[in-house]
């Protein structure tokens, strides 16, 4: 299994949000769907789960945008409004024990050994799915 | 003269940028660096090269950062305000006979299959280059 414990900060491009954990993410996302496509500007997204208590956000002030999910509920999209990049996903109206931390923005690199890819229905051609990874084709159940 | 029908269209994840490009990308570029992970908040950035002249602003007005390069170019990063997506980097205060689109913002599925990695160096664990593929530990 893959080692999180070295993930304790992160931020945007430009430096101007930064953010710390005080735990190491419990569970790693790489999402090939269009919205991940578009979200990142590259191939495919990652969600790296933390415990919201973990999470303080320590510089700058966010900027977001929301949009509906396919399960009718609404999803805050969080980045830097000085360089664009991407740093949290949240629900809009309930708190969640979890949160969904950009995995690009952490300062150290993230192992993604043992991420779970989801809509792999949508993975871009070239782009390989490392063999005895857990995968589903939509998003799992 | 060349065909000058609309061969892709992109934008942002909300919409309020849109782009047509006029012809195939020259050459695609995924690249590992750090700078290119912080941009995407992913593993990777995916630079598809065309010319100014195939390219052309259909809606909205992004907003730019710019930053120096290790090889001292100004690359202004255009963004959406309003979502944040990365759609284009062109370089500031000169004319340059390249854009480059940020891949993930085409409307039209990018095929990754002969794309160039470079800064393979700073590759993610977990990230799997495939077989035959041009790559560069550095830079190209």
């Amino acid at each position: 299994m893959a080692e999180h414990q070295g993930i304790r900060t992160g931020g945007c491009q430009c430096g101007a949000v930064r953010y710390e954990l005080a735990g190491p993410p419990v569970e790693i996302y790489v999402c090939h769907c269009r919205e991940c496509q578009k979200q990142s500007a590259s191939a495919f997204g990652i969600s790296a789960f933390v415990r919201r208590v973990d999470f303080r956000l320590t510089q700058g002030t966010v900027k977001s945008w929301t949009r509906p999910t396919d399960t009718g509920r609404r999803l805050r999209c969080v980045f830097c409004p000085e360089c664009g990049s991407r740093l949290w996903h949240e629900r809009e109206s309930e708190i969640l024990p979890f949160m969904s931390v950009k995995g690009g923005s952490f300062d150290e690199p993230l192992d993604l050994g043992d991420a779970v890819h989801i809509w792999t229905s949508r993975r871009l051609e070239g782009v390989v799915v490392p063999e005895g990874t857990r995968q589903f084709p939509l998003e799992p159940d | 003269m060349s065909d000058r029908r609309t061969a892709a269209t992109g934008g942002c994840q909300c919409g309020a940028i849109r782009y047509e490009v006029l012809a195939p990308p020259m050459k695609v570029y995924v690249c590992h660096c750090r700078e290119c992970r912080k941009q995407t908040a992913s593993a990777f950035g995916i630079s598809a090269i065309v010319r100014p002249e195939d390219f052309r602003p259909t809606q909205g007005e992004p907003k730019s950062w710019v930053r120096i390069a290790d090889s001292g170019r100004r690359l202004r990063l255009m963004f959406c305000p309003d979502c944040g997506s990365r759609v284009w980097h062109d370089r500031d205060g000169i004319d340059w006979p390249t854009i480059s689109i940020e891949g993930g913002s085409l409307d039209q599925p990018l095929d990754l299959r002969t794309a160039v990695h470079v800064w393979t160096s700073r590759k993610l664990a977990g990230v799997v280059i495939p077989e035959g593929v041009a790559q560069f530990p550095f830079g190209d």
